[in-house]
């Protein structure tokens, strides 16, 4: 579809496009018009390299506890290194990386977790380990394709070229919906590492660096500006087009929109939990409801007014971890509504189970278990993977 | 010494045609410029229909504003109902002041070329502010455009105060916006101090009063919508065509650049460098250029500067929100909400005209949109004094 000019009414061409502004009367083009002047002529513009800033990274730590809470011993130099190598501490013997920080898994591992469904995408990097992500834009997002992200490597353009080619080729998706994207992600973009010294149960156990991106790095709607902590449950934003999400570990809890595919994991221990609605209570927009819109907007099949018809906040999700004792609860699931909304819960023998703010819904889910949130016209599936 | 720059929307252009685009100029002050000290001429609306509540606030305010003055600072009075008259040539702060009676028709005529008889017999000095305050309910025979804005060329600027509760602040805004000064609502005696006290602090940050540059615009170039920030029209609806043309800007003041927008049409651009305005102010300059290229895929490549296309949205929306064109405004701070999603300040931008955008009381329109400007980091503000 052209765009035209809504002062003067001019049908935009490739001249006014050159010169960032409507030739018949002069109004300034927003970056936006940019951006969808670009597709429409096909341009794919690289988005233009910046020196990027030295980042001040945390580096590392100077000493680290042990994690064993009756030992507690702050360990520093070859003390340190040796309990983060996993020969133990030396005062008590704990060992760290057996008992409290899982290992970093290799790709292969991680894939087989996700979904035992999905063929496995060939990430195209050879770093020792690597982190998988969801593509929740694009034609990928329907196929809940996933890339493998590197450990501690600088990525950008490039490596998401090679990445989203070669998820596209894998899926029979249309690669070229991915170039307006691509070309606005930097040449070196982020760094994602996996923070060796958090502990079991960290909401947010990596390191996630913009390395001074043009086009900037976001997490949820924060733009991220220099070095902050990222997890599951979160949705990372490349350049504003590219919405990814780490998938879930094995035992973990992934919510997905049935109609786009866009799938997040539920933060195990983040006491919000997921909000299905626009709105978080804190008033901020939900990162996954924008990657919904987005989603549902580049579909023509797709009607985004639907989804928007569920109110701003409507029902949240949060993934009860339970408690490791041998008397304490067992994982759980609830679903709440708020007040004056409803939804129903479809199990998987078709039983509906209605829910509204006097009835919430407690459930345990069992591995490979899934269950199907509707509310309106949108349905969501829930899966412990 | 204070730094100036011009710029185009974008720096490439397709040589070898017609370019419409959109430029600024941007005036930092010098870090170390100080204020300079005041002269104050107080015009005062002394006629029949200021009898009772408005010539008490005369008054009080002549009085008030005496006892602000320090001892660097000087006052003159000018009073005028059908004519004018100078009631008080410069008096400091311990010096009597007559009393005053009000009677007679209203004749801002009169009035302005009395100011500007008395601005024509002192001498001047380059190294004082001038600033003229003008007082009236705003019901009068009008003043020509001509005269008002002949103030500014003894480097002076007018500020019109609306007193009284049936204050017509139109023409005393129209009057403000001539002689580049600022419109304040001040019904009652209380607000007229509130208003002096603000515009005090503002004089007190005056590191150039009522400055002139100069643009010399290239043969087959017109600039035309020559505007501040703040909607203030520098050349009242006119264009500037090729040769010199002298513009006066409201006050330089710290903590604060000046920014002039305008839209640029230029017949012909050439391959190569091409300059189509160049700019002067006191001793420093600069270029408005633009490099022809005939490579398409560099000139879409080539950055737009953002701040431009901000400061022309911005000058614009504040322009239709003064003359009460909502649908124009609504319109362009929808834009500047879109450019928001990229330049965080944009958003801001917007945020502070809605503000004004439901206001029903013209005088505090047109006092709120009078006190816009661009703090030294590019950030559209309102001056809180």
């Amino acid at each position: 579809m052209s765009l035209d000019c809504i002062d003067c009414g001019k049908i935009f061409d490739e001249g006014d496009l050159a010169a960032g502004a409507c030739q018949g009367c002069g109004e300034p083009f927003t970056p936006d018009t940019v951006i969808q002047l670009n597709a429409q002529f096909g341009h794919v513009v690289e988005a233009p390299e910046v020196i990027a800033p030295v980042v001040q990274t945390e580096g590392p730590p100077q000493e680290i506890e042990c994690a064993n809470p009756d030992c507690a011993m702050p360990l520093m130099g070859d003390d340190m290194a040796a309990y983060q190598n996993g020969l133990g501490c030396p005062y008590c013997g704990h060992n760290k990386q057996a008992q409290s920080v899982p290992k970093p898994p290799q790709s292969q591992q991680v894939s087989q977790n996700v979904s035992q469904s999905q063929p496995p995408v060939t990430p195209p990097v050879s770093s020792a380990y690597t982190w998988p992500f969801y593509v929740n834009s694009g034609p990928l997002a329907k196929h809940k394709a996933v890339i493998h992200l590197p450990n501690a490597e600088i990525i950008g353009r490039k490596f998401f070229t090679e990445a989203l080619q070669a998820a596209c080729q894998s899926h029979g998706a249309d690669f070229t919906a991915y170039h307006k994207a691509l070309g606005n992600i930097s040449r070196e973009h982020i760094v994602l590492e996996f923070d060796v010294t958090c502990l079991m149960g960290d909401p947010t156990p990596f390191f996630l660096m913009d390395q001074g991106s043009t086009n900037l790095t976001h997490v949820n709607r924060d733009e991220v500006s220099g070095t902050v902590r990222f997890g599951e449950g979160q949705m990372l934003v490349l350049a504003q087009e590219l919405h990814l999400s780490m998938a879930p570990t094995s035992g973990g809890i992934e919510i997905s929109h049935v109609d786009t595919g866009v799938s997040v994991a539920l933060n195990l221990t983040a006491p919000e939990g997921l909000h299905l609605g626009r709105l978080q209570r804190n008033g901020q927009h939900e990162a996954f409801a924008k990657a919904v819109l987005g989603a549902m907007d580049a579909d023509s099949t797709l009607d985004s007014d639907e989804y928007r018809r569920i109110s701003r906040r409507h029902a949240h999700v949060i993934h009860h971890p339970g408690s490791t004792s041998t008397t304490g609860d067992p994982p759980s699931l609830s679903v709440t509504c708020e007040s004056g909304k409803d939804a129903t819960v479809l199990f998987q023998n078709a039983t509906a189970r209605p829910v509204d703010e006097q009835n919430p819904f407690n459930y345990s889910l069992t591995q490979g278990e899934i269950l199907t949130l509707v509310i309106g016209k949108q349905q969501f599936t829930i899966t412990c993977v | 010494m204070p730094t100036m720059t011009a710029a185009l929307q974008k720096g490439k252009a397709q040589a070898n045609a017609k370019l419409i685009s959109n430029g600024m100029i941007e005036i930092t002050p010098d870090k170390n410029a100080t204020a300079l000290p005041l002269d104050i001429v107080m015009v005062l609306d002394v006629s029949g229909s200021m009898q009772g509540e408005g010539i008490q606030v005369v008054i009080d305010s002549v009085l008030h504003l005496q006892s602000m003055l320090s001892s660097n600072d000087r006052l003159a009075i000018i009073t005028f109902n059908s004519s004018a008259n100078v009631h008080s040539s410069w008096v400091g702060a311990s010096d009597t002041i007559a009393g005053m009676q009000a009677s007679g028709g209203t004749n801002f005529g009169a009035a302005i070329n009395k100011l500007l008889d008395f601005l024509g017999s002192d001498a001047g000095d380059s190294g004082r502010a001038g600033i003229a305050l003008f007082m009236s309910d705003g019901h009068a025979q009008k003043a020509s455009d001509a005269d008002v804005q002949q103030i500014t060329s003894f480097g002076y600027t007018m500020h019109c105060i609306g007193v009284t509760g049936g204050v017509n602040p139109d023409e005393l805004e129209h009057m403000a916006e001539l002689a580049r000064g600022r419109y304040f609502s001040a019904p009652s005696f209380s607000d007229v101090k509130d208003k002096f006290t603000k515009l005090f602090n503002f004089g007190k940050t005056v590191w150039y009063s009522a400055p002139v540059i100069t643009v010399d615009v290239s043969s087959g170039v017109t600039l035309s919508e020559v505007m501040e920030v703040n909607g203030l029209d520098l050349c009242n609806g006119q264009s500037l065509t090729a040769g010199q043309h002298a513009l006066t800007l409201a006050n330089f003041t710290q903590g604060m650049i000046s920014q002039v927008s305008f839209k640029v049409e230029a017949d012909h651009i050439s391959l190569g460098p091409n300059t189509l305005a160049k700019v002067t102010f006191d001793s420093i300059s600069a270029d408005l250029n633009v490099e022809g290229c005939s490579d398409t895929t560099e000139i879409l490549g080539a950055p737009i500067n953002n701040a431009v296309t901000i400061s022309r949205t911005t000058a614009k929306a504040t322009k239709a929100i003064k003359t009460g064109d909502t649908a124009v405004a609504t319109r362009l701070l929808t834009k500047l909400d879109t450019i928001g999603n990229t330049v965080a300040s944009a958003g801001e931008t917007s945020t502070i005209l809605k503000t004004i955008v439901g206001e029903t009381n013209k005088g505090t329109i047109h006092e709120t949109i009078g006190s816009i400007a661009v703090d030294t980091t590019g950030k559209t503000v309102t001056r809180k004094n």
